[in-house]
């Protein structure tokens, strides 16, 4: 397995994640300050590290490989089913995309009920909460292909890229193609959980074609997940003619 | 910590689902139909996604 195929999906999802987590650390530092809610940010990043170092550690030692595949296969399978229903549901115009403007006013409107403290500790949560996705397939992908470094590293640049993109605008990162990217990692997540799952169970030989059955499961998995997408959004207009 | 363990494994539904679909896979790995279940199971797996969208 080549390190772009763990750098991608790590990269584009926690883009999206970072994304979120700075329109909510945005919105606390009008509040308290940038460095009161930088610091609580960089304390939610020092969990999570702690956090990768530690289950990276731990999943490696004392797990058989098959039993390894299998915990991050179900694992990726779990997360990698509600991104790419919930992307789906939203290329269909059944859910509302994600709204970077509409989160920021809503944080505000909590912020201006609470202390300072209780302002820290949002921001706290909020890197913490959206930067658990980021640590599951950072651990998920890095443990499991052996390239744990390649997964960090891509988790890493993309909170450089959202850092300095930020930074620069000073404003709720709203541009960001936040759908088009969870429907491609949703995609990728599962092909890669499917993948892992069947292999654990079934043994190495399971899949026809090797590692490329990966590829043709992505390319299911994004064709027909498109498909149905279009499908319903095109029955949802039908409906609503009637 | 309700947060943090929706954030990870989801909800009921999305846990007993996978749980089905891998128990799926373990049974037609046991009676002997694996070639069937590497299709089978990305079909299930699109299918449950589909019924996730449109709930």
């Amino acid at each position: 397995m080549t390190d772009w195929a763990i750098f991608v999906p790590t990269f584009l999802a926690a883009c999206v994640e970072w994304v979120e987590a700075f329109t909510i650390v945005l919105a606390v530092s009008l509040s308290i300050g940038w460095a009161r809610a930088t610091s609580a940010a960089v304390a939610a990043l020092g969990v999570l590290a702690v956090m990768t170092v530690v289950t990276g550690g731990v999943l490696q030692l004392g797990v058989g490989l098959s039993a390894l595949e299998l915990i991050i296969g179900v694992l990726l399978l779990l997360f990698g089913v509600r991104w790419l229903a919930k992307a789906m549901a939203r290329q269909a115009g059944m859910k509302a995309l994600h709204d970077e403007d509409k989160e920021f006013v809503e944080t505000r409107e909590i912020l201006e009920k609470g202390d300072r403290a209780a302002a820290w500790v949002i921001a706290f949560k909020g890197v913490l909460l959206e930067g658990l996705e980021v640590w599951l397939i950072v651990v998920a992908l890095g443990v499991k292909s052996a390239h744990p470094m390649v997964a960090t590293e891509g988790a890493l640049t993309a909170l450089l890229v959202v850092v300095l993109a930020g930074a620069a605008i000073r404003a709720p990162l709203r541009r960001v193609p936040e759908n088009a990217i969870k429907f491609l990692v949703g995609t990728m997540i599962v092909s890669f959980g499917t993948y892992w799952t069947l292999e654990s169970i079934g043994g190495e030989g399971i899949w026809p074609f090797g590692d490329w059955a990966l590829l043709i499961l992505f390319v299911f998995y994004l064709l027909g997940g498109l498909s149905i997408a279009m499908a319903m959004r095109t029955g949802r207009r039908k409906e609503a003619i009637q | 910590m309700n947060a943090f363990f929706k954030t990870l494994f989801g909800d009921f539904y999305n846990l007993a689902f996978v749980g089905c679909v891998v128990a799926i896979a373990a049974l037609m790995v046991h009676f002997g139909q694996t070639r069937q279940a590497v299709y089978v199971v990305p079909v299930l797996l699109l299918a449950g996604t589909t019924w996730f969208a449109r709930r």
